[in-house]
């Protein structure tokens, strides 16, 4: 379903809109004043180390277009979400924006292109690659080993910035920074309201593309329009979809979402960065600065790379309580299954709750059966609805 | 196995000590049930755990690769997949981790594999692959038992030729804050078996076991230069994979050491008596991956047609480079520490794998190199690119497969035979002969 056009006649959503379909220009804007910036691959990087040095934390977003570089370095169990991370780090769509990258132990894959990216980089200088960074969390176990080990990465990251832009970041500055970013994260928790229950106002493209523009936007003029978009979207007719939790391989893009509208369906929420997990929880203020960003990362919703399958089976269900989904849609790329250990599991709590489920395995970049997962959207929409009455 | 497969999955064995360590390692199986049934706590191990720590406690452990491995050579395999798919999972990815998982869904598990696998009291892995956690997880809940994992801390110092520097001058190979971070987690597990046991970890035991892994590993090494120098080789990986992986499952003991020595030593007889594996080797392969258990005949299956014999496997490779550990009295812990957190380094990550493929190609006077890459492994990635490019760029051609290699329902023979015949009759034998 094209965003409807409520959406497009807010200025807040078209000024959001911009920025997630202008991601280039958008960064390029921001990088106007001179400023450094960090790319983040990962959901963990503490992106408000990154501010409280005066630098420009971005989030890297997949290219989607063709990707030769990832098909030439790449093994096949790569899936398609993580092609196009690799594919954006080394093509033209941002070539010489990059100055810093980190990457965070937000999945097993990005320690790997940690040291793809760093061997390449040794192998290819020519390719001018930039500085690169991992930040090692411990975020399976919540336990005290993790939270010591946390708060010594966090420290050793911030040592690291230091470095980057040569002056001391202070616990001022850190706690500037985590209010800027708690405002940000509870403005997009408000909007992200708008999509939970039955008077739900708004679709899963609108809020992605709304939640993944402001991203590419400075924090205040981001937290500023989303709070703008959400006094508007109270206004937008309820949406009669079947309301659905999304869960599976990133979506960065509203393509699949669509699909899944057009088919009678509507996310409402996701445990994916690109949408409500980026928003989970606030840093706290009350804590000293560093402590308190240490926690903020191992405490927030269990992502399925990053979570026992007991925690994913106990939140999955509290969650769809939570936000009132009527369905949950598990939608895997090739090679991007691991999230199949969790299913069985989560599948069999929510059937005792009456809540349906639909699992779309081995999908590709870019899709190859569109008419079949429309199908499959529509019979599971028709089930569901089935389930209503 | 010919009948049902139509071809011939079992090698032809050329020396004594892997019928010795195949008899000892399923007599040792068979009273590990009788342990277990006394009350004797039982392990289910990761192959990236230091397992040293367990050998010197006397506490008796299984590997879970090593067991899917055991599962393979028995073509078992297939029935444990097809178990979990009816459990809702999946029969086609994570083999190679997921065999011991699927047994116990099995409602018959003392048909599997030597009376099948016993419930594991405590189990053991490392947090390196979440799909692999998970699998733990499952098991751990399966067997009723108690877990322990081992944080992952990336290697964040690259050094060229890591070889150089693993025996001797291992704290400056691993670096100080990721040594430091797996001491820590070496004496956490520590603590966690011997609140579980109830058994002490002796100080004086462990040296010893490390040091019987140092004498162990020594042999292998004097093993692997011996089968590098010597053309024709005395011997091939099917001789040798099962013998080498069979006593590291047991390496610390004396056992160990004596199958160690017994393998070098029928190997130098071999190169003594001037007796070859392959009489007409023309050719020599290099095998970069898990082995094909299921299948140690296709090693073999070149030999008479082409006389190209491979020689050399991971596993006697990194028994005889990965494990030597020396100065470990000053500090044992630190010294096991340095041994396992870089295990999986050497075969994942770059540069490490890859240079010491074209250090281990040249050393062993190989011609050509066969990759299997697994297709169904949600952990895979290797930087398979930087490891072929490198290969080649030495001079040493490279064919890879993409395959399953726990499950031989999934393998098809005929199309990887072609593959191989294809490196051997376009790549190696124009640029050799």
């Amino acid at each position: 379903m094209a965003i409807r056009s409520c959406a497009e006649e807010s200025p807040a959503f078209s000024e959001l809109k911009w920025a997630f379909d202008n991601k280039r220009k958008a960064i390029s804007k921001l990088m106007e004043g001179g400023r450094k910036a960090v790319w983040m691959m990962g959901d963990d990087v503490p992106e408000e180390v990154i501010m409280a040095a005066g630098m420009l934390p971005v989030r890297l977003c997949g290219y989607y277009g063709p990707r030769p570089n990832a098909d030439k370095y790449l093994e096949i169990s790569f899936g398609a979400y993580w092609r196009g991370l690799f594919e954006a780090v080394l093509n033209e769509e941002y070539a010489g924006m990059m100055d810093y990258l980190v990457l965070s132990n937000s999945s097993d894959i990005l320690l790997k292109f940690f040291y793809y990216l760093t061997e390449l980089k040794r192998m290819e200088p020519e390719r001018k690659l930039p500085v690169i960074e991992f930040v090692d969390y411990s975020l399976f176990s919540k336990d005290f080993r993790s939270q010591e080990h946390n708060l010594r990465e966090t420290r050793e990251f911030i040592a690291k910035v230091e470095g980057w832009c040569g002056r001391k970041i202070s616990d001022e500055d850190l706690a500037e920074a985590i209010r800027v970013q708690n405002e940000y994260k509870r403005a997009l928790r408000a909007f992200s309201a708008l999509r939970y229950g039955k008077e739900s106002r708004v679709m899963g493209s609108e809020a992605l593309t709304a939640i993944a523009g402001s991203f590419y936007l400075d924090k205040p003029k981001a937290t500023e329009l989303i709070k703008q978009l959400t006094k508007e979207a109270e206004k937008w007719p309820r949406v009669e979809n079947v309301r659905v939790l999304y869960t599976g391989s990133m979506q960065e893009t509203t393509e699949v979402y669509e699909l899944m509208e057009d088919a009678g369906l509507n996310v409402i929420t996701e445990d994916k960065l690109f949408g409500d997990r980026y928003a989970d929880s606030d840093t706290d203020p009350g804590m000293p600065p560093v402590r308190a960003i240490a926690s903020r990362y191992l405490n927030r919703f269990p992502s399925s790379e990053r979570a026992f399958i007991k925690e994913r089976a106990a939140f999955i269900p509290e969650r769809v309580r939570e936000v009132g989904a009527e369905g949950m849609v598990i939608f895997m790329n090739h090679n991007d299954e691991s999230y199949i250990w969790d299913f069985p599991k989560q599948r069999d709590v929510l059937k005792k709750m009456g809540i349906q489920t639909l699992m779309i395995e081995d999908q590709y970049y870019p899709l190859r059966d569109r008419e079949e997962l429309s199908r499959k959207f529509s019979s599971f929409a028709r089930t569901v609805k089935g389930g209503r009455q | 196995m010919a009948e049902e497969k139509g071809y011939e999955t079992r090698s032809v064995k050329r020396l004594n000590t892997p019928k010795l360590t195949s008899a000892y390692q399923k007599e040792w199986f068979m009273g590990l049930r009788k342990r277990i049934e006394a009350g004797e706590p039982f392990g289910f191990v990761g192959a990236n755990t230091p397992m040293e720590i367990l050998q010197a406690m006397d506490i008796p452990f299984v590997v879970n690769q090593w067991w899917t491995a055991i599962c393979a050579a028995k073509q078992m395999g297939p029935r444990f997949y097809d178990l979990l798919e009816q459990a809702g999972y999946r029969n086609d990815i994570c083999s190679y981790c997921a065999a011991a998982y699927a047994c116990s869904l099995d409602p018959k598990p003392e048909e599997g594999p030597w009376g099948g696998l016993p419930n594991p009291t405590l189990i053991i892995c490392g947090e390196t692959c979440s799909s692999g956690i998970k699998i733990e997880e499952l098991m751990t809940e399966a067997f009723g038992a108690e877990a322990f994992r081992i944080h992952h801390y990336h290697q964040d110092v690259i050094r060229d030729n890591w070889w150089e520097l693993s025996c001797d001058n291992w704290e400056e190979l691993i670096g100080k804050k990721r040594l430091d971070f797996y001491e820590n987690e070496l004496r956490l597990l520590i603590s966690f078996l011997e609140q579980k046991t109830g058994r002490r970890l002796d100080l004086n035991r462990l040296i010893e076991t490390l040091n019987n892994v140092n004498e162990q590993e020594t042999y292998y090494r004097m093993t692997r230069d011996l089968i590098a120098k010597t053309v024709p080789a005395p011997v091939t990986v099917t001789d040798t994979v099962n013998a080498v992986m069979q006593a590291q499952w047991h390496r610390g003991t004396r056992w160990g050491v004596e199958m160690a020595k017994s393998l070098y030593e029928e190997v130098k007889e071999r190169v003594e008596k001037g007796i070859p594996a392959v009489p007409n080797e023309k050719i020599r392969l290099l095998w970069i991956g898990r082995g094909l258990w299921f299948n140690l005949a296709f090693y073999q299956h070149f030999e008479e047609k082409y006389g190209a014999a491979f020689i050399w496997t991971m596993y006697l490779g990194i028994a005889s480079d990965g494990y030597i550990r020396r100065n470990v009295e000053e500090n044992p812990i630190r010294s096991l520490a340095s041994r396992f957190c870089f295990l999986e380094d050497i075969l994942h990550v770059p540069p490490f794998n890859s240079q010491w493929f074209v250090k281990e190609a040249k050393h062993n006077q190989i011609d050509g190199v066969v990759f299997l890459v697994p297709e169904n492994c949600m952990n895979n990635g290797d930087f398979s690119y930087n490891i072929i490019k490198s290969l080649e760029d030495a001079g040493f051609p490279v064919c890879v497969l993409r395959a399953d290699p726990a499950d031989s329902k999934k393998w098809d023979q005929e199309r990887m035979v072609a593959a191989v015949e294809e490196l051997i009759e376009n790549r190696i034998i124009p640029k050799k002969f």
